[in-house]
């Protein structure tokens, strides 16, 4: 017994994060879930499968002084059971053992370097993180470089989502709310004539106006801030040393303590021939001084369904080309719920099918494109003609080529997403944020959170973590569609269909009322844990508004709120959100969800 | 009168005509210039022997665009004895930071290398008048 005990002392001294567990135990299942999440390794120790498994537990319990598996020990301390680890996880107290924070951390002195932190990518996580590392005295330099697309476009400071994602995009969808409303507007009395045309160059000109005037407004804030900000492309020398290259291909050298990485992704081309030449990209899109006219959007991600809805929204006949399902990830009966109304609205669907070659017919004004597509039932072969081709079928890290992989820094070989555990990477003083870290949500308020928490335990001494669950977000397609937590086929995967309780009902805006508009297309559903209090789980809206009502739910969800505590919230009248205080129907009692009629 | 008369169909006519940009250069002096780079700035507004105006100014800002005509005609009164510098801050951001146009349209007056008046936003006439009297002085 004394040797098994000196055993087990000396195996949790000698092993960074180790796990005694059984392996058919579901607490140490999540335990073990929880480790891999983060990318921490681990050895678990699986006491049934070993000879002397009984002696070894009492050992173990002996030494810990816990008898309950799992037990879980870091760099020699005994963290505790699933509750404390998951405890240890949320305060910090994980990460801190774990030597991702500077205190106890990677680098020592950082006045020895050009700059404390420099951070790569001027987007919303980046300039976040600047931001909040300068407000601690820290000396801090901005490297934002944009390489410009095949098409030749470029942009400003600001990243992806002030350049070519959120704000462009959000400006185009209601440009397409707004051409719906004003034909509504009869029904309410407008006397609208009847022919109300659409401008896409002046939309263009405003959109990119507004862009530009935050583009820089960021400018001014960073130097506000003290933060150094370049407008060079940064290529790793070493773990502390970066060559940048500016406009005018000067050259210079920067060192430093910390960097963050921030550098986003860039859309993907497939292989096949024309793609590049004659394609565009959602990077090229809202700049186009051009009409788009007949245009074949290829992909089936937001970022193709968004944008194809506002360009059958402002008048281009307009084609959506998917490969198999829509929107992959998200709550599959909602995203088919999204083709069904678009298809409705306009949007022509190919599908399933893929494209094989792009040809010029004639270069114009109006370009006119050749595509070629395999329909992927059949295996026919079709050609169509459009003028403008735009890829939307995924985005991939700028990771590549810039000397990380000769640093050692671990990426998803996929996409080139960077492998982290709390935002930190393979090599120690090397961190990411933002879409260009491998598993995390792929959104500007994820990025800026993850950024100015990661500045706060740096340099800040503080020690919170970004918290990745449960983030709300909105697809803007011209149904709009929020959601928080897990979609419908997660939660059954995750918690087993007989734990699951859905509640769900169709619903009518008051203002689609007097346009006649549809009362069945707008649907909403919260998905309930019944092994859990009947704990909200995840929560989805398909209706005008969606992102606004989503809001708010966010914060019941961090606050755990079960459906006792949606029940016992009086809803506000007259609004669709309400409807989500007064859920009755289950889709376990098949009793219609859909509204009556007038 | 006849001369007055046909001066008149002239002048009309040469305003109306592609010809007018480089008639402006016969009829009135030259008194505003876009700023190239901080070199341009020192000796042509810094080192002025006139008091000059700078307006700050972008593409994209809309107010920029209804300011830059009005300020122009306000200087007609001036006669030449105030300048007229532009400076893009897209262009010359440094400079332009260096000089706290942060929102803009930003414009200042400068005598003897000095600040001696500012305003920002596309401001009524009446105001821009003021200014550019506290500038002439």
């Amino acid at each position: 017994m004394a040797d098994l005990k000196d055993e087990v002392t000396s195996l949790i001294g000698a092993t960074r994060v180790l796990i005694f567990s059984e392996s058919w135990c579901d607490r140490c299942k999540k335990v073990k879930e929880l480790f891999e999440s983060l990318n921490i390794e681990y050895k678990a120790v699986e006491l049934d499968q070993m000879e002397n498994g009984a002696a070894f537990h009492d050992a173990v319990a002996d030494v810990v002084k816990q008898r309950p598996l799992p037990v879980v020990c870091v760099l020699g301390n005994v963290v505790g059971g699933l509750d404390e680890t998951l405890a240890a996880h949320a305060d910090g107290r994980l990460g801190a053992l774990l030597g991702t924070f500077s205190q106890n951390g990677p680098v020592g002195d950082t006045s020895v370097y050009d700059y404390d932190l420099l951070v790569v990518g001027g987007g919303s996580g980046g300039l976040a993180c600047s931001k909040a590392a300068a407000g601690f005295g820290k000396r801090v330099a901005v490297l934002d470089f944009v390489k410009p697309s095949p098409q030749g476009t470029s942009w400003g400071l600001g990243g992806t989502c002030v350049n070519v994602g959120c704000i462009p995009k959000k400006l185009m969808h209601q440009a397409s709310l707004l051409g719906r409303s004003i034909q509504d507007a009869k029904a309410f009395g407008w006397q609208v004539s009847e022919d109300v045309q659409h401008k896409w160059d002046v939309l263009v000109e405003a959109v990119q106006n507004h862009v530009k005037s935050l583009n820089w407004g960021y400018r001014v804030s960073l130097q506000d801030k003290d933060v150094k900000y370049l407008n060079a492309f940064g290529e790793f020398v070493d773990q502390h040393t970066v060559k940048t290259v500016n406009r005018r291909g000067k050259e210079s050298t920067i060192t430093f303590g910390y960097v963050v990485l921030a550098t986003g992704m860039r859309p993907k081309y497939p292989e096949i021939p024309g793609a590049k030449e004659f394609g565009i990209t959602s990077d090229d899109l809202f700049s186009m001084k051009t009409l788009p006219g007949k245009t074949l959007i290829v992909g089936a991600s937001y970022v193709a369904l968004e944008c194809a809805g506002f360009l059958a929204g402002v008048g281009f006949d307009t084609t959506c080309m998917v490969r198999s399902i829509l929107l992959r990830g998200f709550d599959q009966q909602i995203a088919e719920k999204i083709g069904s109304h678009m298809a409705t609205e306009g949007v022509r669907f190919i599908r399933p099918a893929v494209p094989t070659k792009v040809e010029l017919v004639e270069d114009g004004p109006p370009r006119r494109l050749r595509v070629e597509f395999k329909l992927l039932e059949t295996g026919e072969i079709k050609t169509e003609e459009f003028n403008t081709v735009m890829f939307a079928i995924g985005r991939d890290a700028c990771t590549q080529g810039i000397g990380l992989e000769q640093l050692g820094v671990k990426m998803n070989p996929k996409n080139g997403q960077l492998l982290s555990t709390y935002e930190q990477t393979s090599v120690p003083n090397i961190y990411g944020i933002g879409d260009v870290l491998n598993g995390k949500p792929e959104l500007t308020p994820v990025a800026i959170q993850a950024g100015k928490l990661l500045a706060r335990r740096l340099f800040g001494n503080e020690t919170t973590m970004c918290d990745y669950v449960n983030v709300p977000t909105t697809v803007f397609t011209p149904l709009e569609y929020g959601c928080v937590g897990l979609s419908e086929e997660d939660a059954i995967s995750l918690k087993g269909e007989e734990n699951i309780e859905v509640y769900h009902t169709a619903f009518q805006p008051l203002e689609w009322t007097l346009p006649h508009h549809d009362e069945n297309t707008c649907y909403m559903k919260l998905i309930c844990d019944k092994s859990d209090d009947e704990r909200a789980i995840g929560l989805h809206v398909l209706g005008p508004n969606a992102g606004e009502i989503t809001q708010g739910y966010g914060v019941a969800f961090k606050c755990g709120a079960t459906k006792k505590d949606f029940d016992a919230t009086i809803g506000i009248h007259p609004t669709c959100s309400e409807s989500m205080t007064t859920l009755t129907i289950t889709k376990r009692s098949g009793t219609d969800p859909s509204t009556q009629g007038c | 009168m006849a001369s007055v008369a046909l001066w008149r169909s002239f002048s009309s006519r040469l305003l109306s005509s592609r010809l007018w940009p480089a008639a402006t250069l016969f009829t009135s002096p030259r008194r505003l210039f876009d700023v190239q780079d901080e070199d341009d700035f020192r000796k042509r507004v810094l080192e002025s022997s006139k008091p000059v105006v700078v307006d700050f100014h972008a593409e994209w800002c809309g107010p920029c665009r209804i300011l830059g005509p009005r300020l122009d005609e306000c200087l007609k009164e001036h006669q030449g004895s105030i300048e007229l510098a532009k400076v893009n801050v897209d262009d010359l951001p440094d400079l332009a930071m260096e000089y706290g146009a942060t929102s803009i349209p930003f414009v200042i007056g400068i005598r003897d290398g000095n600040v001696v008046d500012r305003f920002v936003g596309a401001q009524e006439v009446s105001k821009i008048k003021d200014f550019l009297s506290s500038v002439q002085k």
